[in-house]
């Protein structure tokens, strides 16, 4: 029985003349830590905005469940949060789009999300007085508030200091434990190294290797996610 | 919360971080509508005006000197043959000369008048369907070729000139409405593609986050509505401050009808639906997305 969450399936992107992605054939499973590395430029940015139904692709098809848009979190470098809100409202927020309306439905979604992230302190405060390892860890709750099934981190902790991005990493750890498929695109390799997982690594929009990497930093050959990709893996 | 409260949230966070530019929408919408509202005032009064001279539709058949009393009836008996006559009524010399004397008042006067130089009359009333300043003149005409009639007087001039202002009037009226709705439109239509502007942010955030039409232009669109009635309703208090003003003086400006008044709140909030929807509508669609 297929478990994919969301597939590729020879998925090819351009913008305008500029080719981004091309020939990407690759599939998600609940529950998997994914990495998606390479350079700047490799496509990697590309790939997650497919993945997350924000972009359709100019050839090839991208396959998930019906709703599935509203089931994805998503968490970029830009912390960017609302700034005429407190922490909670920008938390909030993300349920009442997701058709949550009822104010005690909301605070107990919301209430465990400042707990674990440590901003149960901060839920009053608004954006313009945070850190911003603190901001992030918001913009994590919001993208976490709705139970994704699938969370995307792009360059989750660019402008994090080594503290705050390992507390981000353990923080989307946790979720990963919990059914939800975690996409984290970087350029930081040793991330990789640290979070044994999925590494697939990108190179002009081409996929050149998609591999399972164990906790030694060692691969994994066998019974690890592939890809099937045209690109030339 | 739901929906509608959430709405009313994100509109009253708007006001108020936008101030500046939504009392400055506010005002000069409200001095376009102002034009429109005191020329709406213009015509009742005209229309008010007219209808009084419509109403007095009588007219006044003035006899030649010593009738007798059979040449009277002769011509009575013709009257109420011509086209469009509904009834007449017959004023002697005396009743003239009394009616004169009530009008008048001042006895003085009327010893200096000497004595009763008034005619005898006849006071036609013309048919419903003949009440109107073509009908009253052709049964003046009618009247005017009969025997023993030295003169013929109505308003039916005056009426008819009157009706002719009215009909300019209201073209003009409707060709302003045309101009301050495109007035409005731009208004409205300009305050929210800056209020747009300042918060392109925000609207990219919850954009990325899945929100749809109500948390991405719902918003603007309840804007739009709420100054532009804001701006209908300060518009007539401030018309309503002219119309007392004016109350004591001889130029009388009459307010519109309560339910003109609601009708022009109404179509004031939306014109501000509208012009918020056409400035959301034609923003760049990178600008939202």
């Amino acid at each position: 029985m297929d478990m994919a969450l969301i597939r590729l399936d020879h998925v090819t992107k351009y913008y305008r003349d500029r080719l981004a992605l091309s020939d990407v054939s690759l599939s998600f499973e609940p529950s998997e830590w994914v990495f998606i590395t390479g350079p700047s430029g490799a496509g990697k940015s590309t790939l997650l905005r497919l993945v997350s139904l924000a972009e359709r692709p100019s050839r090839g098809r991208v396959e998930t469940e019906r709703g599935m848009r509203r089931a994805i979190g998503m968490l970029g470098q830009e912390f960017r949060l609302l700034n005429d809100r407190n922490v909670y409202e920008n938390i909030a927020i993300a349920c009442r789009i997701s058709g949550v309306w009822d104010k005690d439905e909301i605070r107990q979604r919301v209430t465990p999300l400042l707990d674990e992230m440590g901003l149960r302190s901060m839920e009053g405060l608004f954006p313009g007085q945070l850190s911003a390892g603190e901001k992030q860890r918001v913009a994590l709750a919001r993208a976490l508030v709705r139970h994704p099934r699938i969370l995307i981190a792009d360059e989750p902790t660019g402008n994090l200091d080594p503290a705050a991005a390992a507390q981000i990493f353990s923080l989307m750890r946790q979720y990963r434990d919990r059914e939800t498929l975690v996409l984290v695109a970087t350029h930081a390799e040793d991330w990789t190294q640290r979070h044994p997982g999925r590494v697939i690594r990108l190179e002009q929009g081409v996929v050149r290797s998609d591999q399972a990497r164990a906790e030694s930093g060692a691969t994994v050959p066998d019974g690890a996610p592939r890809a099937d990709s045209g690109g030339g893996i | 919360m739901g929906p509608l409260r959430y709405l009313v949230t994100e509109l009253w966070r708007t006001l108020s971080r936008h101030r500046t530019l939504c009392l400055a929408s506010i005002l000069s919408t409200s001095s376009i509508l102002l034009i429109l509202l005191l020329f709406m005032m213009v015509l009742t009064g005209v229309d008010n005006y007219t209808q009084q001279l419509e109403s007095r539709e009588e007219i006044s058949i003035f006899l030649n000197e010593g009738l007798s009393r059979a040449d009277v009836d002769v011509l009575a008996g013709r009257l109420r043959l011509m086209a469009g006559v509904d009834s007449i009524r017959f004023v002697s010399k005396d009743e003239a000369w009394d009616q004169f004397r009530i009008d008048v008042g001042d006895e003085a006067l009327l010893q200096a008048v000497g004595g009763n130089p008034l005619p005898a009359s006849f006071v036609v009333r013309p048919k419903p369907e003949y009440r109107t300043a073509e009908g009253v003149r052709s049964i003046a005409r009618q009247a005017e070729t009969l025997p023993n009639v030295e003169d013929v007087r109505y308003a039916g001039e005056w009426v008819l000139r009157a009706e002719q202002v009215t009909r300019t009037l209201h073209q003009i009226g409707a060709l302003l409405g045309i101009i301050i709705l495109i007035g409005v439109l731009f208004v409205v239509g300009a305050t929210t593609r800056l209020a747009v502007q300042a918060r392109l942010d925000s609207i990219h955030l919850i954009h990325s986050l899945g929100g749809g039409f109500l948390f991405t232009e719902a918003p603007y669109l309840a804007e739009g509505f709420v100054l532009a009635t804001i701006s209908s309703i300060i518009t007539i208090l401030v018309a309503r401050g002219i119309h007392d003003s004016l109350a004591e003086g001889l130029f009388h400006l009459p307010m519109p009808s309560t339910e003109v008044l609601l009708g022009f709140t109404a179509t004031g909030g939306l014109l501000g639906l509208l012009g918020s929807w056409i400035a959301v509508a034609t923003l760049p669609r990178k600008w939202l997305l």
